[in-house]
């Protein structure tokens, strides 16, 4: 009997040479829409976006019944959280999803934007209410020196996100942080603001320290880096 | 009756001439809005060793199955293509296990505990110097096949098709004779076997993965801790240094860089044993069961295999002309019996051919058959369906086991061709 397929290609030739795992694989956007930070903020935790992706179409019934089982995965959402999350999922990962929105209206750094929002939205999950992160898991940043490593280093982070061994306070942290470039630049410095004000960072604001605006983000932003090129930055910006 | 298969073989289809040329798969067969369109993300660059083109369902996770064109080339599954799932992301501390390398890690320690008067600790070393034997398994992702249940309703997840499977040779040390030998002095009221293994969950409040067997489960009889899969030792990103493989049973029971043994009263209050990867005792129907309904009385945890089997050719990317065609494919089961009989259809089951089987290596390993059959101009949907010498077999509507979680796919296969 014929062996079921004959080897016309050798398993040689299909496979690619060992590569360093440098380049981190694509980044999944969602569809634009109210409470989509939510899910990059609270979902990217555990597990990257292809799960939502793939689960698309699913019914609302379905997506409350998936949010309410990663509770014991780890989740923890706010009542209210929790409902703008399904809502955003039912909406546009659900069976009927609206027509892909236009593209964002240009972003003109004039909207008085919510700094304390978008951190609950979007950080909260990891760094915590009051900064305060979580031990061995996730810095924290109230009272971390790095916020003031330079202008930009916070919307850097932001930005491309952060992969490699790190101290902050004497704690290790070895952990990966996603890319938010999702949010605009105005976001990110009135995020990168919020965080520099809030919970006693204030104190450590360096003399002539000069505040980020959304001409430093854009920059920030254009100036592409891997998660492993912003560790390297770090080492030079920040004294361990 | 509904044909499961064929609204994910149209997508894949339509990509069919770009997707071989250049090795790139769409990991959504039901994804909806272009403007999310994506490039396909690179295997080899998220699992070091990997080989590229494989269906990437989560980059975090490590999760990727295997093109069916590339699974078919071989008789034992190389760790370059062999399916993949982690649990907890390949981060940080985590990082060493993103490899198909060897882990280095030769101070390995297995601590048996629980209900025993004896604990007991065991290095690498002392497990290789034991006897080692083989067993030949399939090992299959419980989530193999979970896209075809979208013919009824989609359920949430990695939508995976059917290359969540692969034959193995597996090498290591039987476990119940190493039991014994460590003069453990199990109490009476032990009555589960409970794994864990080396990975944590991302946050301190998820759950730690750990899976349960009841001691007495006969698959256990056939158990080994496994320190070699396909001759080396086994890959990091696969489980070593130390493998717990039940032959015959899902992939998940089957726990990665094994730790602990714990001889238990009950089973293990993990979320990953105690709602998930589990499958309803009875059939459910959607709305009126769902992801969290599942309780220890009302469901079982994944363990055997059911049985399946999988056409290999051919299959549409290999597009083949009409008249007389081999169709070949796998079939396998939990090992309890051997596969008699597997039935071939090329007019979507109105009538049947049996395919000859080949003497498979291992009562889990894949059993090989082929057909002969002929392909007319138009849309032919071939089928395959497996029976074994215990008499049971595939449905021909594996939606009649749909459920939530989307676990256990085994319904007849089904490829559509248009020649």
């Amino acid at each position: 009997m014929r062996r079921p397929i004959r080897g016309t290609i050798r398993l040689a030739a299909t496979l690619s040479v060992c590569l360093p795992l440098q380049v981190s694989a694509a980044n999944i956007e969602l569809p634009d829409g109210q409470g989509r930070d939510l899910v990059y903020g609270n979902c990217r935790t555990c597990h990257d976006l292809q799960y939502l992706k793939e689960s698309a179409g699913i019914s609302s019934r379905a997506w409350g019944d998936i949010l309410d089982s990663m509770r014991q995965y780890g989740l923890r959402l706010e009542p209210d959280v929790r409902g703008s999350i399904l809502e955003y999922l039912t909406t546009y990962l659900g069976p009927n999803p609206p027509p892909a929105t236009a593209a964002k209206p240009a972003d003109t750094g004039l909207a008085v934007l919510d700094g304390k929002a978008l951190f609950g939205d979007n950080c909260v999950a990891c760094h915590q209410e009051e900064g305060q992160g979580v031990a061995g898991q996730f810095p924290p940043l109230a009272g971390n020196p790095d916020i003031f490593a330079s202008t930009e280093f916070p919307a850097i982070v932001a930005l491309h996100g952060l992969q490699g061994p790190i101290s902050v306070g004497g704690k290790e942290y070895n952990g990966e942080m996603p890319p938010f470039d999702h949010l605009s630049d105005a976001e990110i410095a009135a995020v990168v603001g919020y965080i520099r004000s809030s919970w006693g960072n204030d104190k450590n604001r360096p003399k002539d320290f000069r505040s980020i605006n959304t001409d430093d983000v854009k920059v920030a932003r254009e100036n592409t880096m891997t998660p492993e090129a912003v560790h390297a930055l770090r080492a030079g910006l920040v004294k361990q | 009756m509904q044909s499961p298969r064929s609204r994910f073989e149209l997508n894949r289809r339509q990509l069919g001439g770009l997707a071989g040329a250049m090795g790139v798969y769409l990991a959504m067969p039901g994804f909806v809005g272009s403007s999310l369109a994506q490039e396909a993300m690179d295997s080899a660059k998220i699992i070091k060793g990997k080989a590229s083109g494989l269906i990437v369902h989560n980059e975090k996770l490590g999760v990727m199955e295997t093109p069916l064109t590339l699974l078919r080339q071989h008789k034992h599954t190389p760790k370059e293509i062999l399916f993949n799932r982690l649990h907890f992301p390949h981060e940080g501390e985590a990082a060493w296990y993103a490899t198909t390398d060897a882990p280095d890690k030769p101070d390995w320690t297995i601590t048996i505990d629980g209900l025993v008067a004896r604990p007991r600790q065991v290095k690498l070393a002392d497990l290789a110097a034991m006897e080692q034997v083989k067993r030949v398994s399939v090992i299959q992702c419980a989530g193999n096949g979970r896209s075809y249940y979208a013919a009824k309703e989609k359920v949430a997840g990695g939508q995976w098709k059917n290359g969540g499977m692969g034959n193995v040779e597996w090498e290591g040390v039987a476990l119940r004779p190493f039991l014994e030998a460590q003069k453990l002095e199990v109490a009476d009221t032990a009555l589960w076997l409970t794994a864990g293994g080396w990975d944590q969950p991302a946050t301190p409040e998820g759950s730690d993965f750990a899976k349960s067997y009841p001691i007495g489960a006969k698959a256990l009889d056939n158990a080994i801790l496994a320190l070699k899969m396909n001759g080396e030792p086994i890959p990091a990103v696969h489980g070593g240094p130390v493998r717990l493989i039940i032959p015959g049973y899902y992939g998940n029971m089957n726990v990665k860089m094994l730790t602990t043994l714990l001889f238990e009263a009950a089973q293990s209050p993990s979320a990953y044993q105690s709602v998930g990867y589990r499958m309803p005792l009875t059939p459910v129907e959607p709305g009126q069961f769902g992801a969290n309904d599942y309780t220890i009385y009302n469901s079982e945890p994944t363990y055997a295999h059911k049985i399946k089997s999988v056409i290999f050719s051919p299959l549409a990317e290999d597009n083949p002309k009409a008249g007389n065609v081999e169709i070949t494919g796998v079939a396998f089961n939990d090992g309890e019996g051997p596969i008699t009989r597997v039935e071939v259809s090329t007019d979507g089951g109105k009538s049947w051919v049996d395919a000859t089987i080949e003497t498979a290596e291992s009562p889990w390993a894949w059993h090989h058959w082929s057909a002969k059959g002929k392909l007319a101009s138009g849309t032919n949907m071939l089928m395959s369906r497996a029976t074994d010498s215990l008499g049971r077999t595939q449905p021909l509507d594996g939606l009649v086991w749909w459920n939530p979680r989307g676990y256990l796919w085994n319904g007849a296969d089904r490829v559509e061709i248009t020649v």
